[in-house]
């Protein structure tokens, strides 16, 4: 009896805490449980009976009502995500590991996608977002290799392939409304197959080779015109010298002419007889003479 | 006591008929309602619906996201007879529910079907292609989206006829040549940079042996421009020294050529020279004759 008579004393006693406890804590406690905090990165999605009510929670803290009316989600969305794409390694097996270009050229490609989730509840309905945009990558990537030349691709199409994948792919993206931006799309690699990578890099030799001979031929050619434009240069300057010498002795020989011309006609026969002879003792001074007598 | 057990049973029952006949619906599905097993409405809005409880109706849920079926590689032939390899993948999902439950119930079986539907499609559509309409390096002629274009429309319309899915899109994720071509076509393309490096340097060679030879010829005119120069320069001077000797010459004819003569015979004769003289001869006249005087 007395052990009844404990027990009935504190069930009585414990009543108030027990319809303390039914009454006020519980509810307390599953009014409480509706909060819920968004952190720094992340953004929220609030569902009322699985219909999308609140898409962009702020990071912070933040109540929803409680199972099962609402019910919240986060998602890491700021933080930048990257994909590599490498189609050489994920070659299925009777397959060429490279991509083919349009030249029918083989060409060994791997791209990495930077992106992130620009509309977070598009992104979170969706099944394998991410597997989606690899296999939508793939086949932009694809697309654009096999309609360019190899050589274009691996010399001047780099750039126009990084764009060009960023905005088709962005426009594959949004056609299925993945909720993802696509940031960059970065080239890994873009090489000639590995077995005959140097066939190619001897047609990149041969090209420097091809500009050397040039710019060779081109500074022997400068230094060619330059001696023979010194050499016209001395030509001329020498005819000129001696175009000048040879007036100059004309007018200085006629003036010597015409000075002893002057003299000349006052007395004929005599300064003519005068300047031969004395022409004579010139040519004949040095001269060796033998004078003969006449036998007649 | 019996008062009691009533409310419980009438709680419980309450409880059943709420948990069976309200209906939450997530964004990402689309219920089923079956009443007696024969479907006779379609919930594709999310949030909290109401139905009669089970068993009278009962709720079918399916997915209404985009799903994504890769399918394996295959070989197809083009127009031309030559072989493809082609991964593509599919994305599909389900817009009418009814058509869906009624002809392949879940995913998987619709997924075989769909995988072999896609690839009769892809068969055919490449069939008709040749294929350098599939690999050109003009992007404008570049059939290959358009060809996935058309296996997405065209799947699209027997999916949805007999099947109730939307195909979004097929599109491939490989595309290339059977592995056992690939020695072959490494070997093609050894020989084309081969080829293309033997041309850079024959290229080389001749715009060398161009700028030689123009430079050659550059230089031989400047040599040729500046003695034709010296040539003109000289000859006018000479000319004009002509004329300035016949202005002297005209003056005095005769007494021009003796002077010159005079001074030619100068320069003529020297110390080589042998005179043989005869006595007679008028410059010897005083020479063994001594002048006369006046006198006698």
């Amino acid at each position: 009896m007395t052990l009844k008579n404990d027990l009935l004393l504190i069930v009585r006693q414990s009543r108030t805490i027990a319809l303390f406890t039914v009454l006020v804590a519980l509810p307390c406690l599953y009014l409480l449980s509706g909060f819920y905090s968004v952190g720094a990165e992340e953004r929220g999605i609030v569902t009322r009976f699985g219909r999308i009510v609140q898409d962009n929670v702020m990071p912070g803290m933040n109540y929803h009502l409680p199972w099962p009316i609402e019910s919240a989600q986060t998602l890491s969305v700021t933080a930048l995500r990257s994909m590599d794409i490498d189609f050489t390694a994920s070659a299925p097996e009777q397959l060429q590991p490279e991509l083919t270009t349009g030249d029918e050229d083989l060409v060994d490609v791997a791209i990495q996608i930077q992106y992130n989730i620009s509309e977070p509840a598009l992104f979170a309905s969706t099944t394998a977002a991410e597997v989606l945009l690899q296999q939508l990558a793939m086949a932009e990537t694809l697309y654009y290799i096999s309609a360019n030349a190899i050589d274009q691709l691996l010399t001047t199409g780099r750039t126009s392939l990084q764009n060009h994948l960023r905005s088709n792919i962005q426009h594959a993206a949004s056609d299925l409304q993945l909720g993802v931006r696509i940031t960059s799309v970065q080239i890994r690699r873009l090489e000639p197959p590995a077995s005959i990578k140097k066939a190619f890099d001897d047609v990149a030799r041969a090209s420097s080779e091809k500009q050397k001979m040039i710019q060779d031929s081109m500074g022997e050619r400068g230094t060619r015109l330059a001696e023979a434009r010194s050499a016209a240069n001395r030509v001329r300057q020498q005819a000129a010298a001696y175009a000048t010498t040879v007036l100059e002795r004309a007018q200085g020989d006629r003036d010597y002419f015409f000075a002893t011309w002057q003299e000349y006609k006052k007395a004929p026969n005599l300064e003519a007889q005068r300047l031969y002879l004395e022409k004579l003792e010139r040519i004949m001074a040095p001269a060796q003479i033998s004078v003969v007598q006449p036998a007649h | 006591m019996k008062l009691t057990l009533w409310l419980l049973g009438a709680l419980a029952v309450g409880a059943y008929l709420l948990a069976t006949s309200l209906v939450p619906v997530k964004e990402t599905e689309l219920v089923v309602v079956a009443q007696f097993g024969k479907p006779v409405r379609i919930i594709d809005e999310a949030g909290l619906s109401l139905k009669l409880p089970d068993p009278i109706q009962t709720a079918s849920r399916l997915d209404k996201r985009v799903q994504l079926l890769p399918l394996s590689a295959s070989e197809f032939v083009t127009r031309d007879r030559r072989n493809l390899v082609v991964n593509a993948f599919v994305l599909w999902r389900v817009v009418e529910p009814k058509t869906f439950l009624a002809s392949v119930r879940n995913a998987e079986t619709a997924e075989i079907r769909l995988e072999s539907l896609a690839n009769s499609e892809i068969g055919a559509a490449l069939g008709a292609q040749a294929l350098d309409a599939i690999f050109t390096d003009d992007a404008s002629a570049q059939k290959m989206p358009a060809v996935f274009t058309k296996v997405t429309e065209a799947s699209n319309r027997v999916a949805l006829q007999e099947f109730g899915i939307e195909v979004v899109a097929v599109r491939p994720s490989r595309f290339g040549f059977p592995k056992q071509n690939l020695l072959a076509i490494y070997k093609r393309m050894e020989s084309e940079r081969d080829r293309i490096a033997r041309q850079y340097r024959a290229e080389g060679q001749e715009e060398a042996a161009r700028i030689q030879a123009q430079t050659e010829r550059e230089v031989s005119q400047l040599r040729a421009e500046a003695y034709r120069d010296a040539q003109q320069v000289k000859g006018e001077s000479e000319a004009k020294a002509a004329r300035i000797y016949a202005e002297a010459f005209e003056s005095d004819a005769d007494y021009y050529t003796f002077v010159r003569s005079m001074e030619a015979y100068e320069k003529m004769l020297g110390k080589n020279t042998t005179f043989v003289l005869s006595t007679d001869s008028p410059i010897l006249r005083y020479l063994l004759s001594p002048p006369a005087g006046k006198s006698p």
